[in-house]
């Protein structure tokens, strides 16, 4: 079990979220690990700051569970690279997660709002 | 799946790893064109990704079989860490082995004797029925034909009761004669147990037993294999038990064998069963000499069977006050009948163990903790690496688990061979020794104990190791790491109990060995020494009149007497340690006559002449049987002291006259001699008043011959054997033995739990001193640094080693405190046990504390003796 520097709450909150963020990246189109830990930082105005490291063992597991495929091919600039793809139930289960993930949102939002007032 | 994705796992990994390269490439590609230097774009790439290593070993996790294969890695880990710590690996096993093997040697007893069911099928339901003798609190007696008769009428209980009677018969069918045990049973003995037999049947009662014309008998199978050669046609066929015949109706399964030896008639374990048939006037005999069991009923609890049973008693007494007066009755259940009297003893022994197997676990612990301090630099590597403290705990378990399941396999194959040791050592009857035998529950036990102990003595150190802070023993440097405060408290607390539990073992030794001791100290009454005795016994068709055996008693003896080697012979009618002798009531002439229940009892024997003089027993007033007495009742009587003292405590008992209720015409018997009292049942049993009547008063079929011999009493047993033949074709001799093996046979229990208690002891005390030699002289190695200082500042060596031998004394000194504490406690669980010595003897107490305290001050010294190799100058440079 690798000790990490991130604070703890960074990580959990990560650990939940990482693979449905990744699935979310990946329907945009295939894409190698590099490419989509960029993004993920990127697209979250760097809020989510990702420790790259801690991508690999989530796209091994959403690999095993079948809901990506991967296949080595050319990058860019011409290295080799392993680029993954979502599958059929790879969408299936981003469409819940998402959905679930929104209603935890606004369950957590409704909590929240009147501590703000 | 998770099969597939395991066997493809290491090309998984390298396509991980070049995937997390092709990563870096990228990653420094990037940071390049940002501007940055080639080193500095690689660097920051790496801090960007993480720790390769960790982030493979997430992704292989999850192809593995997680937990089995840490542990496997774990195992592979803690054998190269043994084979790297031999001395540390070997001391362990060897403590480990130690305590692991005893601990399954006497669970192998313990499981064969108080665990496995008993080999009878209605064993649960089985009870043995004892008359309870009020006055002396004698709760299991043997009953008489009436009364067990009367149960079997009028009990509400049982399903059925059955009777016991065990004698001694000759087998004169086949080649040569053969004294054997019997017992004549009622014929629903054997469905009362549930048995049935291997070869033909067991007795049926509406068809055995009815009349005396068609006698049955049923053999053992060991009497089938020895006797009849295990020849099956001898179903069916006659065999000839003390010149009656009888018919062999059946052979009993291998092993099948019941035998309870509390008042029994003859000592030994029947070989043959005949049935018991109550004639005409013994139904209505109050003599008691029967034992009996019985079948509760389906759902009659032992506490409804003991009440009801106690009021049929009271019924009974109301109806024959004369004999059943001052008696009650007392339900048994057959396990406690069985195994009760060595039950105690044998979970003592189980305590004592398990004690030696806390010591052993301490010891180890104690080692562990040691090295543990020798191996924070390694754990703190690992930490510093990302090992989570989980991880490690986990590794030092596992050795520990490692180090235990090795020294348990040590210890099974130790236990086997302690099992046979005890087997040897073992008394005759205590433990069925056939049942012991090592199969799978023991080794499970084993397992568990092995288990348990990894536990124990790899938890101390696990947590130790887990709370090391990585940085600390890295700045250190390895040699300068100091036993942390924490680790060393517990390893004085582990040295301290070792020590207490050690002195409690030596304790319960000491006191049993001072109590053997005195035991064997007590004098019999008699002298055992060159004396070779003998049981004959005749059937009782053979002599029709008493003048025969007479006779024939006075012919042998003197023949006896006319063998080279021998000084004097007689014979006795209840030989003094052999288990067995008639007791009855009597009354004094001249004074009120007693109702039967306040008379004063005594025991009774028949005596030939010269049997005073043989076995040495004092004569303290008037004169002993003569020769002439040997052939004709003449009402004398020889008293024992004790009997003279109980009846005449004031005056002169020769010729005074008393009856003694035996005999068939109750004629008052005359005084002619008082002797001294003999310790007939057992040294440690109080002396009961005796009277000794000449040979032809009751003429009994049986007699031991008691010879003293010039030379070695064994020397002689051919020819007594030969003599017997020669007077009597047909007459076998049984139970030859010489009157000192009889008088150690009857301390052999009380021997043999010495001897275990005493082998545990010190065991104990030598892993104690292990351990209190372990701890000082790592505390020397850990203070080698203070101690190389103190020297170089002028300190003496003598006072050094003065400071550190006393800081492990005071350690024994709180050990040896406890240790009293906790006997006080526990030795008091002995007291039944130990023999005329209070269970907080003093004396043992002192001498075993401070035999304690001497050896561990050995082992400190030896331990201090370190000191003298440290050179100041040497210890100071390897900063």
């Amino acid at each position: 079990m690798p000790k990490r520097e991130a604070p703890p709450l960074e990580a959990d909150l990560l650990q939940g979220t990482l693979d449905l963020l990744i699935l979310q990246t990946l329907q945009l189109g295939p894409a190698h690990g590099h490419t989509i830990a960029h993004v993920i930082e990127h697209r979250s105005d760097e809020v989510l700051q990702v420790e790259h490291g801690s991508l690999y063992p989530a796209l091994h597991r959403l690999q095993n569970r079948g809901w990506i495929s991967s296949a080595w091919g050319p990058s860019e600039n011409n290295r080799k690279a392993r680029f993954y793809r979502l599958t059929a139930a790879g969408r299936k289960q981003l469409t819940r997660q998402t959905s679930r993930w929104e209603e935890l949102v606004r369950a957590v939002n409704r909590v929240l709002k009147p501590v703000r007032e | 799946m998770p099969f597939k994705r395991f066997f493809q796992r290491r090309s998984h990994r390298q396509e991980s790893a070049l995937e997390l390269e092709s990563y870096l490439q990228r990653e420094t590609d990037e940071n390049i064109e940002r501007g940055m230097s080639p080193d500095e774009a690689r660097r920051a790439a790496h801090i960007k990704l993480g720790n390769v290593t960790n982030i493979l070993g997430d992704i292989s996790q999850q192809d593995g079989f997680g937990p089995f294969e840490t542990l496997l890695r774990d195992l592979r880990f803690g054998l190269r860490m043994l084979l790297k710590h031999r001395g540390f690996a070997l001391v362990s096993l060897l403590t480990l082995a130690i305590g692991i093997g005893a601990n399954t040697a006497i669970f192998t007893v313990v499981d064969a004797t108080l665990i496995r069911p008993l080999p009878y099928p209605n064993a649960n339901r089985t009870v043995m029925i004892w008359e309870h003798r009020l006055p002396d609190g004698e709760r299991q007696n043997v009953t008489s034909p009436a009364t067990f008769l009367n149960w079997q009428r009028d009990n509400n209980v049982f399903d059925q009761i059955a009777a016991i009677f065990n004698d001694s018969s000759i087998l004169s069918s086949g080649t040569a004669p053969e004294q054997i045990a019997t017992a004549s049973v009622s014929p629903n003995f054997f469905s009362i147990l549930g048995v049935n037999a291997a070869i033909g049947r067991v007795f049926v009662p509406a068809q055995d037993g009815n009349s005396d014309s068609n006698r049955a008998a049923v053999l053992s199978f060991e009497v089938w294999q020895r006797h009849f050669g295990s020849d099956p046609n001898v179903l069916g066929t006659q065999i000839t038990l003390d010149d009656r015949p009888y018919t062999v109706v059946g052979i009993m399964p291998r092993g099948f064998g019941f035998f309870v030896k509390q008042q029994s008639f003859s000592p030994k374990k029947p070989e043959i069963w005949t049935t018991w048939t109550f004639s005409p006037e013994t139904r209505a005999s109050h003599g008691r000499f029967l034992q009996a069991i019985g079948l509760l009923r389906p759902g009659v609890t032992l506490g409804q069977a003991q009440d009801a049973m106690l009021s049929l008693s009271s019924r009974l007494q109301a109806q024959d006050p004369a004999s059943m007066k001052n008696w009650s009755v007392n339900l048994v259940p057959l396990r406690s009948q069985l195994t009760g009297d060595i039950a105690q003893g044998l979970r003592l022994l189980l305590a004592a163990v398990g004690m030696v197997l806390l010591i052993a676990c301490a010891n180890v612990a104690t080692l562990n903790l040691a090295r543990a301090s020798t191996r924070r630099h390694e754990i703190a590597v690992r930490m510093a690496l990302g090992a989570s403290a989980k991880r490690v705990v986990r590794q030092v378990l596992t050795e520990s688990c490692l180090l235990a399941f090795i020294g348990g396999l040590a210890g099974f194959c130790l236990g086997y061979l302690c099992l046979n040791l005890l087997k040897s050592i073992a008394p005759a009857n205590l433990i069925p020794l056939e049942a012991l035998r090592l199969d799978f529950r023991v080794f499970a036990f084993a397992f568990s104990a092995s288990l348990f102990s990894g536990l124990l003595f790899g938890i101390l150190p696990a947590i130790d190791a887990s709370r090391t802070a990585p940085r600390e023993p890295l700045q250190e440097g390895a040699t300068a790491a100091r036993a942390g405060d924490g680790r060393s408290i517990a390893r004085r607390v582990l040295v301290v109990s070792e020590v207490a539990i050690a002195l409690v073992l030596l304790m319960g030794a000491g006191l049993l060995i001072r109590s053997f001791q005195r035991l064997v100290g007590v004098d019999p009454g008699f002298r055992a020494d060159h004396i070779l005795t003998a049981w004959i016994q005749f059937p009782n068709a053979r002599y029709q009149k008493d003048e025969q055996k007479n006779q024939f008693f006075a012919n042998l003896l003197d023949s006896i007497r006319a063998i080279p080697g021998v000084r004097s012979a007689s014979a006795d009618g209840f030989l003094p340690f052999a288990g067995i002798i008639a007791g009855t009531g009597v009354q004094v002439e001249g004074r009120p006559i007693l109702p039967i229940s306040q008379q004063p009892d005594v025991n009774v024997s028949l005596v030939e002449p010269d049997f005073f003089e043989t076995l040495g027993i004092p004569l303290i007033a008037g004169r002993t049987f003569n020769r002439s007495e040997a052939f004709r009742a003449t009402n004398n009587v020889v008293i024992s002291q004790s009997m003279a003292q109980m009846l005449w405590p004031n005056e002169n008992p020769i010729g005074k006259r008393v009856t003694i209720y035996m005999k068939r015409n109750n004629t008052p018997s005359t005084v002619i001699g008082v002797v001294g009292d003999v310790k007939h049942a057992g040294l440690a049993s109080p002396v009961k008043p005796t009277a000794y009547w000449s040979y032809p008063e009751l003429g009994f079929q049986f007699m031991t011959l008691v010879i003293r011999t010039d030379g070695d009493p064994r020397s002689l047993i051919p020819d007594l054997r030969e003599t017997v033949l020669r007077i009597e074709k047909n007459q076998p001799i049984a139970d030859v033995v010489p009157m000192e093996t009889l008088l150690s046979i009857s301390v052999a229990r009380t021997r043999f739990a010495t001897q275990v208690m005493a082998a545990f002891a010190s065991i104990a005390i030598l892993l104690a001193v292990i351990g209190i030699y372990g701890i000082i002289a790592y505390d020397v190695e850990q203070r080698a640094r203070e101690i190389g200082i103190r020297m170089a500042l002028g300190a003496q060596r003598t006072s050094v080693i003065h400071l550190v031998l006393s800081r492990g004394m005071v350690l024994a000194g709180i050990g040896i405190a406890f240790g009293i504490a906790a006997s006080l406690g526990l030795t008091r669980l002995l007291g039944s046990i130990l023999y005329e010595t209070r269970p907080t003897d003093p004396a043992t107490f002192i001498l075993v504390s401070s035999t304690l305290a001497a050896v561990t001050i050995c082992a400190g010294y030896l331990a201090v003796r370190r000191i003298s190799n440290i050179e100041p100058m040497t210890v100071l440079r390897r900063e």
